[in-house]
């Protein structure tokens, strides 16, 4: 199952990673930037299955919480991703086997990849959502539980950031309605704020918590989607039609954006886009909802796709995948749905990450469910 | 009445037009001449004597060529401001290694810069700017771009240290990130240093033609304003790209309209753009300057291989994308040649009058359905890029290859807009354009509230348009936009301006 990526795959990775991105989980450039230059040369990176890890081992994975704007004047920060990586491996009870992504979506899959290369460990092929979601309780760790006691620490550009004791062991649910995980996210959120809206934690678990709770081979997939678009542009065979043959996703218009509505809430970037149909989908009207990443598509008045379920908007020209920051009037774009991990569409996981959780009263049906 | 002259510097030829209240009064067009300036010289003897403008407003690509075939760069020193932030991505990343090693560029990274609240990342350090500016003096640099984390919100920064440097080397020229470009540290941080290797060809260059021409001199921007002399010496990078703008601006005018899709017919292509409000559609991604990345305002344009001179195949009637280009007058059918091309078509279906009509005589209307049908094909699908649906636009027709596509897009039910002078409508681009400011600021709400911060985005777009050379009193915003950031409790504020006026004419 393992396989080895290299430092040309970085691209494809990273092209790929903001495909599943959902418009959200940060822009990727200046991440790949970095990981092109600390993983000159030869280095090769192993990827393995989780099941391939020792049992007893733990992995580690970085994650940055915060603003994607703020990363665009604040480049991934190698300083806070080793302080969070020394001071949880200090903590850990067990070895070190490999490291992976929390979220796969956008730039978060990059800080992986370069503390595996620089520790000579490998990566996890899989997440803990298979795609981007904005709030941490969002990720299958949350929603499934994992042993208590785990080990995580929060850093930012001068180094490690003191714990903060509200924020410690907070899984438990503030009221019952409330998802598992909302008082951590709080706090860190928080935390971030007063850090320069951009922050950096990075957890470890456990072999058994992962094999259970791991959204699995997203690595791969976005590997194999990033591959997919490369290798349409070079043939000048369509890069959109590469990327729904490459991730068994399903294209609901090709159309320009005629409107895009913002209105900050709490914390976050909720909006409307507008497209209208070109082409052979002239006629035809889109609006998609967005809460950082992009939530409900309505497709001619109809709701088409919901979360969990990915819906991504690529530039119908190169396949570059088009984030809620950078949406305006004019963009071309082709409007995808990409099937969700079945770990995100229980109930228990609807409750984390389905339509209510984003207040929305829509039922979600599965891609494959809905008529063509 | 004031006379205003607009030349543009085409790769072909160099255009140039009086215009007196938005009128042209007389135009000429000469051969661009390799060393630019007395081509314009040339195309301003065509003008009347007796008409002396009061001001001149040129159009070049000096400065792109300058950057594409990477000569005449000055080398210049990248100073970060913000460490330890960014300190992964340092200056010139992803550079094509070939501009890299055409100058001699230093980076450094100093203390000081902001967080997006306004908090101090670390002080600012006067010896540690000393030692730099010693350091660029005995090593000869004389351009350095200075670039602080969150400098477009907070400038301060990155002024003080332009201060304490040249304070050191007075022959040192600091360009400032903030001034050039937007929001995102490394695009603005390459815009600011691509400036500071083109200033020094800048201020020769701008000799050159402030000797050539008799008036104040002004120099098209890529955004569809001009900017003053003294301007574009600070600002060069500005002058990037901004042919299609003029040609966009210039039909506008010429066409009246402000919502229109303009078409630019060109020997090899057809270039198609939007406006709005009477100015070009900004682009949207990766947005490129000699193979780095950048992140200033250019226009959104799509080319299609459809021109004068594009190839034509007879059987199926597809047109392009090759073409004769340059060469039209040699071997197109009409002109003794032997290659079937778009021109010779328009000949054979009686849409133009050019050449020796009999030698496509031959051409059938067979051959004419199927050609046109192609074109009307691929013309309603470019035009489907930029119209909402049931609310078509205008099209204005411009460029030497108008009359090939002219009957096709009235055949498709379209309102086509054909000006006078449209072959020379990028020269009137530069000759109407007026003066613009843009800003792009971040706000912490906590401190700043929505409507404050939007009017503070306001005032700056609006000093900008001064310093730009705008009279006071004529300039109007022309855009305001606010995008929140995602994911932050702590509500921050993105916002951004541009404001447009008319030139102080005084000011020179």
């Amino acid at each position: 199952m393992s396989f080895e990526i290299r430092s040309s795959d970085i691209t494809a990775l990273a092209l790929g990673s903001s495909v599943v991105g959902c418009g959200g989980g940060g822009n990727s450039y200046y991440g790949q930037l970095v990981a092109h230059r600390l993983l000159a040369g030869d280095v090769a990176l192993r990827v393995i299955d989780v099941d391939e890890m020792a049992p007893e081992s733990f992995a580690i994975t970085p994650a940055a919480v915060g603003a994607p704007l703020v990363c665009l004047e604040k480049p991934p920060s190698l300083l806070a991703l080793h302080a969070g990586l020394e001071s949880v491996r200090r903590a850990l009870r067990g070895p070190l086997s490999a490291f992976f992504a929390a979220e796969i979506g956008g730039l978060q899959c990059v800080f992986p990849v370069l503390l595996a290369a620089e520790a000579g460990l490998p990566l996890l092929d899989g997440d803990g959502m298979g795609r981007a979601f904005p709030e941490l309780q969002m990720t299958t760790f949350s929603i499934y539980g994992t042993t208590r006691g785990l080990p995580h620490a929060l850093s930012g550009d001068r180094g490690l950031i003191p714990p903060d004791p509200a924020g410690q062991d907070s899984s438990e649910p503030e009221s019952p309605d409330d998802p598992p995980g909302i008082r951590f996210e709080r706090a860190v959120r928080k935390i971030c704020t007063a850090h320069g809206g951009l922050i950096y934690l990075t957890s470890a678990f456990d072999q058994k918590s992962l094999s259970r709770t791991l959204v699995r081979g997203s690595i791969s997939l976005a590997l194999r989607i990033g591959r997919a678009i490369e290798s349409a542009r070079q043939g000048n065979r369509d890069p959109v039609g590469a990327i729904t043959q490459a991730a068994d996703g399903k294209r609901f218009i090709a159309g320009k954006v005629v409107d895009v509505e913002r209105q900050f809430r709490g914390g976050h970037d909720w909006g409307t886009v507008r497209l209208e149909g070109v082409e052979e989908d002239r006629g035809q009207v889109a609006e998609i909802a967005f809460k950082n990443e992009y939530l409900i598509l309505n497709l001619n008045g109809d709701v088409a796709l919901t979360v969990p379920d990915l819906i991504t908007l690529a530039e119908t020209e190169t396949g570059t995948p088009v984030s809620t920051d950078i949406l305006r009037p004019g963009l071309r774009v082709t409007v995808l749905g990409l099937p969700a991990s079945p770990l995100l569409t229980t109930p228990a996981a609807l409750k984390s990450v389905g339509p209510g959780a984003f207040g929305y009263n829509v039922a979600y049906v599965p891609l494959r469910q809905r008529s063509p | 009445m004031k006379l205003v002259a607009g030349i543009d510097v085409g790769g072909t030829n160099t255009d140039a037009v009086l215009v007196r209240d938005g009128q042209i009064v007389a135009w000429a067009k000469v051969p661009t001449t390799p060393d630019v300036y007395s081509g314009i010289i040339a195309a301003l003897t065509y003008l009347p004597d007796s008409a002396v403008p009061r001001r001149v407003h040129i159009g070049t690509t000096a400065f792109t060529n300058a950057l594409v075939e990477r000569r005449n760069l000055a080398s210049a020193a990248a100073i970060r401001v913000g460490r330890p932030v960014s300190e992964s991505l340092p200056p010139m990343t992803g550079w094509p290694a070939d501009l890299q090693g055409a100058v001699h560029n230093r980076s450094y990274f100093v203390s000081g810069g902001r967080e997006y609240d306004g908090q101090p990342i670390g002080a600012l350090d006067r010896d540690e700017i000393r030692n730099i500016a010693r350091g660029l003096a005995a090593a000869g640099i004389t351009q350095a771009a200075v670039t602080s984390v969150f400098g477009t919100s907070y400038p301060e920064d990155e002024i003080r240290v332009a201060e304490w440097l040249t304070a050191e080397d007075q022959n040192l020229h600091v360009s400032l990130s903030h001034r050039i470009g937007r929001f995102g540290i490394l695009e603005r941080e390459n815009s600011t240093l691509l400036n500071a290797m083109l200033q020094p060809l800048a201020v020769r260059t701008l000799n050159a033609y402030q000797a050539a021409v008799p008036a104040g001199l002004f120099i098209s921007q890529n955004d569809g304003t001009v900017m003053n002399g003294v301007r574009a010496a600070e600002v060069p990078i500005f002058a990037v790209a901004s042919g299609p703008t003029n040609s966009m601006r210039g039909a506008a005018i010429l066409g009246s309209a402000r919502e229109a899709i303009v078409l630019d017919v060109g020997g090899t292509t057809t270039d198609a753009g939007v406006l709005h409000l009477g100015y070009p559609q900004p682009a949207g991604l990766d947005l490129t300057v000699a193979g780095v990345r950048t992140n200033f305002r250019m226009p959104d344009v799509l080319s299609v291989g459809i021109g004068g001179g594009s190839l034509v195949d007879p059987a199926d009637g597809s047109v392009g994308p090759q073409s004769v280009g340059l060469r039209l007058t040699e071997q197109a059918l009409i002109f003794g040649g032997d290659t079937l091309t778009l021109t010779d078509v328009a000949v054979a279906a009686g849409h133009i009058d050019l050449g020796e009509r009999t030698r496509v005589a031959h051409i059938g209307t067979d051959v004419i359905a199927r050609v046109e049908d192609h074109l009307r094909n691929r013309l309603s699908r470019l035009l489907e890029n930029y119209e909402r649906i049931g609310r078509p636009l205008p099209i204005i027709l411009v460029g030497g290859g108008a009359p090939l596509i002219e009957s096709i897009l009235k055949g498709l039910g379209r309102e086509v807009l054909r000006p006078g002078h449209a072959d020379v409508a990028n020269a009137y681009g530069a000759a109407i354009a007026q003066v613009g400011g843009e800003a792009d600021l971040t706000f912490s709400s906590r401190t700043v509230s929505r409507r404050e911060a939007l009017t503070r985005a306001e005032q700056e777009a609006h000093w900008r348009a001064v310093e730009a050379g705008a009279s006071r009193n004529s300039i109007t915003t022309v855009e305001l936009e606010d995008a929140a950031f995602s994911y932050l409790a702590g509500d921050a504020l993105r916002v951004r301006a541009r404001a447009v006026g008319d030139v102080e004419d005084a000011s020179q």
